[in-house]
């Protein structure tokens, strides 16, 4: 079990996003506490399996039609 | 196609030799994307064609023993849903959140029968054995039972459901059991079994039953 700090940057429509967010988690068993969001930055801490958690970056690059990734950032915490 | 809920009740969503053990099918009923599978065991499955990973149909998956295999990335499903296997993690345990939505499913009268997950009846138990005949498609959905057995001449001997009825038809001796699956703007496909014990004549006659079946629901014959 790691826990990693997730940084998204992009022109995210921040209801979507927390709502996929949330989905990848629960799919991925993740624990998830999201810090701050914004429109354009969302941040959370997620805790679990590294494997999920590359998971769930891979998920969160091909998010929903109506949310535009730019960056995402991994850091340990 | 949005993932959502059937209708109440049990859907005749084909014949039971249409998904034969050890291969995957795909059934449309009304909005829902299904895809149909039988293990080496035999039991049919009726999932949302959709893999959980990246959204690829089941329907094209691949079956070994008791496993789904979605042919995209590999990723494997138990016969409840659950993911049992990811090729690019193989010593990763898979979650049990990761997993396939399943409906009901149920084979009955040489049918194939779906619900949804939170069904609470028991699906149609029908008397006696039968077996399955033919599936035809047809352009225009019938409003009800009534009007489907009226387009052959049909008598309603047992209803089954909303969907399927054991009927007598004048030319054909012996019963023939008769369901319709409506797939909205697509049409509708009918599926027919009859009496295990039937001859070859009568499950000849019941096939051509259904090319009528397929003039008399016609769009063009429609206005």
């Amino acid at each position: 079990m790691v826990t990693r700090r997730v940084s998204l940057e992009g022109a995210l429509k921040t209801e979507s996003c927390l709502a996929m967010v949330s989905h990848f988690a629960r799919r991925l068993s993740l624990s998830s506490t999201v810090t701050s969001a914004t429109p354009s930055y969302i941040t959370l801490i997620l805790t679990g399996d590294e494997r999920l958690i590359d998971m769930f970056e891979i998920a969160c690059w091909l998010g929903p039609d109506d949310v535009n990734i730019d960056t995402i950032t991994l850091e340990t915490v | 196609m949005k993932p959502s809920e059937l209708e109440a009740g049990w859907f005749p969503a084909g014949l039971q030799n249409y998904v034969l053990p050890k291969t995957a099918g795909r059934v449309v009923i009304a909005d829902n994307d299904i895809a149909l599978w039988r293990g080496e065991d035999g039991q049919i499955r009726a999932w949302e064609n959709r893999c959980p990973h990246r959204g690829m149909r089941l329907s094209y998956g691949i079956v070994r023993g008791n496993t789904l295999t979605c042919l995209y990335h590999g990723w494997s499903y138990d016969g409840a849903g659950a993911c049992a296997g990811i090729p690019a993690h193989p010593e990763l345990t898979p979650p049990k959140t990761i997993r396939a939505k399943a409906y009901r499913a149920a084979d009955s009268g040489g049918f194939i029968w779906v619900a949804n997950p939170g069904e609470t009846t028991a699906a149609p138990s029908i008397d006696g054995d039968w077996v399955p005949n033919r599936s035809v498609h047809i352009d225009l959905a019938p409003t009800s039972l009534n009007e489907l057995a009226e387009g052959i001449g049909a008598e309603l001997v047992s209803k089954i459901t909303d969907h399927a009825a054991i009927v007598r038809v004048p030319e054909v001796k012996g019963k023939v059991l008769l369901a319709f699956l409506d797939m909205k703007e697509h049409g509708a496909m009918i599926h027919t079994s009859v009496p295990a014990s039937a001859s070859e004549n009568v499950a000849i006659a019941v096939s051509k039953l259904s090319t009528r079946l397929r003039q008399v629901f016609k769009a063009s014959s429609a206005a």
